[in-house]
């Protein structure tokens, strides 16, 4: 009898250890309220972002805290403008620029408010008009800067956008100022650092690689999210905090260079046409392939893959820090021939348009043909000339 | 007494079944966390015969997958046929030999897998903004492998260089691992003399230019 209640004893305390056992291999309850949390730096967190990515997020961060970086290289402390530069300073530089993370589920039209202004209806910005070239050239001119608001909304499958410089965009097109409801507070959007990035679903994910790569393990119920957060690979650490280190660049400049926009990448390059090229260079691809590097150089302990990765994502990045980009001549006197030129077509145009005579009628028409090959050429001769790009100003505009 | 006895035996029993079922899932789980890590394991030199036919196995398909590819503008070489004579007479491998399936099947897995200029145009904007295409990342990957693969056997240093060429020549790969390529070339050249470098003005100056970037500053590694 001693020996069976002993068993039964025995029996009961491996049920209640397996009981407590998978209690604790339960889900985490996914947080339903804001936060702010110190990952090394203070951060809000929006509801949207799930305590899963906040682990990531904070994992990552201490990684950079430790991070051993180069503190004499002249062209970083540049580049960041920071002096001292140390992994310390690059987060507070971090912080500066990223302060309120959204989560993909996030709604940019549920959560964008228009906050009052002043008695006109007008908010009064700085550098007034003053908008990126950049920015027209590649969503279409500046009428479609209001429309930018809606396309990054629509912008799926990114790993981070940066929501705050977006909206400030579009308030100085409008000459209003927005708000936006993060993380439980009402925030005026009055300067592109105000920092809302939205982190979205490619944030954890880079590719689909060797079969089974699906960015960090993610799956809370096979309690191997910890494990995974600890043995997350350096590629894929250095991948989201470039993506954060980019989307910061963003928060910054003023006037031309507000919000350091991509430019249309020129003939020959790989994404000739499209505006996925920077002519800063100090602009967002710059900022994240460094952070990159920075990994790669402090990555004694990677195996070969690891590196090799680490080595295509910098290159990824930095192939698209153009040196230099065709500009328009700026030759006046080839100018006033194009007008002269332009003006002569006109009167051909208007002649052709009104000449019944046939004759008459195909020797306007060769007219008007010859004009127009002239002007193109002339046209061509101007767009020919490389500019080497340059650094541009980080100051931010508006009041922070 | 015996009721009593009866109803103990009773809780008894339904605490070993019980135990059980909690017992079992957890096995069957580790066992399967166990598996789960090994496939994780980077294939390098391996020598039990379960292996290897499954290795053979893989290579003939690699193989089969290979000639089947109508792309024109694939000219790498295809894999050693005396290797497969040895498979088909069921040889018993020598690690070399072991070693050099694994490296010509990376070889043909990253000459399959570097990524086009076309391949990104059926990408929009949004996707290449911000993200790294899967392919450059496993294109980089598998020349990590490639590169792990010659680090141990130095024989197999040639073929890798003649990859490397070929890939940063390659108008149609993409310029950033074109760049990667090149910048192995390089690497090789300076560490092993055997390397081909005939053909390497080809390379545009582009791809050179992204190369030495990378190289700049790179000293620690």
């Amino acid at each position: 009898m001693k020996v069976l209640s002993i068993y039964l004893f025995f029996l009961l305390y491996l049920f209640s250890s397996e009981v407590s056992a998978s209690a604790a291999k339960k889900p985490q309850p996914k947080p339903s309220t804001h936060r702010l949390i110190q990952a090394e730096i203070p951060l809000y967190l929006d509801k949207t972002v799930d305590n899963r990515l906040e682990k990531l997020i904070t994992t990552d961060l201490h990684a950079l805290a430790a991070l051993r970086i180069d503190v004499q290289d002249s062209q970083l402390r540049s580049l960041f403008e920071l002096d001292p530069l140390s992994a310390t300073s690059l987060l507070g530089w971090l912080s500066e620029r990223v302060r309120y993370l959204v989560g993909q589920a996030f709604s940019l039209e549920k959560n964008v408010l228009l906050i009052s202004d002043d008695t006109n209806g007008f908010y009064e910005y700085e550098n007034p008009g003053v908008f990126p070239d950049e920015i027209e050239e590649s969503i279409g001119g500046t009428q479609a800067i209001a429309e930018r608001l809606m396309l990054m909304d629509g912008l799926k499958e990114q790993a981070a956008i940066n929501l705050g410089s977006a909206v400030y965009l579009s308030g100085k097109y409008k000459q209003v100022l927005f708000g936006l409801n993060v993380a439980g507070k009402k925030i005026a959007i009055t300067s592109p650092r105000t920092g809302v990035v939205k982190l979205d679903s490619a944030f954890n994910f880079m590719g689909n690689f060797m079969g089974n790569f699906v960015g960090d393990s993610l799956d809370d119920s096979s309690g191997a999210m910890e494990a995974s957060v600890l043995n997350s690979t350096v590629s894929r650490r250095a991948y989201r905090l470039r993506s954060l280190f980019h989307e910061a660049r963003h928060s910054d400049g003023h006037g031309k260079s507000l919000t350091f926009p991509h430019a249309k990448c020129p003939v020959g390059h790989d994404f000739e046409g499209r505006p996925l090229c920077d002519r800063s260079r100090n602009g967002s691809f710059r900022i994240g392939a460094e952070i990159v590097k920075m990994f790669l150089n402090d990555c004694e302990n990677c195996d070969i893959k690891q590196k090799e990765i680490l080595r295509a994502l910098y290159l990824h990045d930095i192939n698209r820090v153009l040196m230099e980009f065709p500009v328009k001549d700026n030759n006046s006197e080839v100018e006033m021939m194009i007008q002269a030129l332009r003006s002569q077509a006109g009167v051909y145009q208007t002649l052709i348009a009104h000449e019944l005579d046939p004759v008459k009628w195909r020797t306007y028409k060769e007219k008007l043909e010859s004009i127009e090959t002239e002007i193109k050429k002339l046209e061509q001769g101007l767009v020919l000339r490389n500019e080497a790009t340059t650094d541009w100003p980080a100051a931010p505009e508006g009041i922070q | 007494m015996i009721k009593k006895q009866g109803s103990l035996l009773l809780i008894v029993v339904i605490c070993f079944f019980v135990g059980a079922a909690l017992f079992v899932p957890s096995f069957f789980e580790a066992t399967f966390e166990t598996s789960d890590k090994s496939s994780d394991t980077i294939p390098g030199i391996v020598t039990d015969q379960k292996t290897q036919s499954i290795l053979a196995n893989e290579v003939y398909l690699l193989n089969q997958e290979s000639s089947n590819r109508t792309d024109s503008d694939n000219n790498f070489s295809e894999v050693d046929p005396e290797l497969f004579a040895a498979l088909e007479d069921d040889e018993l491998l020598t690690r070399a030999e072991l070693a050099r399936l694994s490296f010509e099947k990376i070889l043909l897995e990253a000459q399959k897998t570097l990524p086009t200029r076309k391949q990104m145009e059926s990408l929009s904007d949004a996707e290449l903004m911000h993200d790294v295409p899967a392919t450059v990342v496993e294109a980089a990957a598998l020349i990590g492998q490639l590169k792990a693969t010659v680090d141990r056997d130095e024989a197999l240093a040639d073929e890798a260089g003649s990859f490397f060429l070929e890939c940063a020549k390659s108008a149609q790969v993409l310029t950033s691992i074109r760049a990667l390529c090149l910048t192995n070339l390089l690497h090789l050249a300076e560490s092993h003399i055997a390397v081909d470098m005939v053909g390497v003005s080809e390379i545009p100056n582009e791809v050179i230019d992204l190369s030495s970037r990378l190289r700049e500053g790179e000293s620690k590694n």
